[in-house]
């Protein structure tokens, strides 16, 4: 595992990425980058299906643009975006780094994302992000150097916990 | 009667869009939506590098079906896109609705660093918000029934501000319904591109009571709404008629076939 002095945060929408990402950046002094897009949970929709296949390409290149851009830097905690694990290149980048697997179980991350979306009508908004979980839970688990659940909703307790692992 | 219960918010990044949107709700008792993917200003890139030419198309095709779906709904206030007036159906989308444009300037939007993070991929952010700020600037404007500076970050008085122009909104349109127009009112041809624009009733109004040869005040009077209000009325149909004075926009309003 590297000992650079970065944090990635990977996981579903409604994980709660930025707020466990802040809280780490505030505690260690480091810089908080949010890299995180979530259009399809905001949405209600496939990547393809908002950006078109082209459109999701391009959009995928970009994302791995940005993660090789944040490597070269030091003392910062990153979110990304949900969807970047499907990316091989990606995926290999993150499995390098020290990344945390932020999960969450259904009803919770339900509970926190309909407050206001989707966005766009979706008949089965569960079943939606069910199939996401299907997708990319394994994928997540793969690249992780460090996992833990934020249904408690701790935050105080989950910052401490991955500055811990992070063995710093 | 078209009563506004949407407030749909549009600008550039940086501009606080979100913030207000949300004590906008909050004052109102509405619902806050947030449907800003802050793609371009997060990454710092024009979309069309994000997406590619195909992409960027979906994507307005897709938030396009986003406005489609919240211009029926009631009681909410949406933030957008800030590439949303870039296309010619979202555009259109948003015209009849009550639309404000949150202006701010690019030395702001560079202190508030635009989301709080630094641009992911390019460096020079300062000539990426310009550049946006020439493209879009006139089209903000174009598509906003009203627009606020940001500048100041006086939150407060800008909600204020919107909730008296929403509630004069719907005088005007109670006091407008006395008075009858018709479609040579509400649809008038450019002065010199000779296409068809529509006005909204409160600008329709406000012209047919001037082309009676009313004053500002006159017409705040009978419209039960402030002559400030009016002026920008006036001004607005005005720009969208092609016109450089309120004489011109009279006689605009006389000629017409």
């Amino acid at each position: 595992m590297s000992r650079h002095n970065r944090i990635f945060i990977i996981g579903h929408s409604g994980a709660g990425k930025a707020v466990l990402a802040q809280a780490l950046a505030k505690k260690l002094g480091w810089q908080f980058i949010d890299a995180d897009f979530s259009m399809t949970a905001a949405i209600g929709r496939s990547l393809s299906e908002i950006l078109g296949r082209q459109g999701e390409e391009n959009f995928r290149h970009c994302l791995s643009d940005i993660l090789a851009n944040q490597i070269k830097k030091e003392n910062i905690v990153v979110t990304t975006d949900d969807s970047l694990i499907v990316d091989e290149k990606c995926r290999n980048i993150l499995a390098a780094e020290f990344s945390v697997h932020l999960t969450v179980s259904p009803s919770v991350q339900l509970e926190r994302l309909s407050q206001h979306r989707p966005l766009l009508p979706v008949t089965d908004y569960k079943a939606f992000l069910q199939k996401l979980r299907q997708e990319r839970d394994s994928l997540y688990e793969q690249a992780a150097s460090y996992s833990l659940s934020s249904d408690s909703g701790d935050v105080e307790e989950h910052t401490a916990n991955v500055i811990k692992a992070f063995g710093k | 009667m078209k009563q506004f219960t949407r407030i749909f918010i549009i600008g550039h990044p940086g501009a606080g869009k979100a913030v207000l949107g949300k004590a906008l709700a909050e004052t109102l008792g509405w619902k806050f939506i947030d449907a800003d993917t802050g793609l371009e200003s997060q990454i710092g890139r024009p979309l069309t590098d994000i997406l590619g030419k195909q992409g960027v198309k979906s994507f307005y095709h897709c938030m396009a079906d986003i406005l489609s779906r919240h211009v029926d709904e009631e009681h909410i206030v949406v933030t957008t896109d800030a590439s949303i007036v870039c296309n010619e159906k979202t555009r259109k989308l948003l015209s009849s609705q009550f639309v404000i444009y949150l202006k701010v300037s690019t030395a702001v939007q560079l202190q508030r660093g635009a989301r709080q993070t630094e641009p992911l991929v390019k460096p020079d952010i300062r000539a990426f918000l310009d550049k946006l700020h020439q493209e879009r600037d006139s089209l903000y404007e174009q598509t906003a029934h009203f627009t606020i500076n940001s500048d100041d970050s006086k939150l407060e008085e800008h909600v204020a501000v919107i909730v008296r122009n929403l509630h004069e909104n719907r005088t005007a349109n109670r006091a407008s319904e006395g008075l009858k127009l018709d479609k040579k009112d509400l649809v008038l041809f450019h002065k010199s591109r000779h296409v068809p624009v529509h006005l909204s009733k409160q600008q329709a109004a406000c012209l047919k009571l001037l082309a009676q040869g009313k004053t500002s005040k006159e017409i705040a009077r009978d419209l039960k709404i402030s002559y400030r209000t009016v002026e920008g009325y006036i001004a607005k149909a005005m720009q969208m008629l092609g016109c450089s004075s309120s004489k011109e926009l009279i006689a605009l309003y006389h000629d017409q076939p």
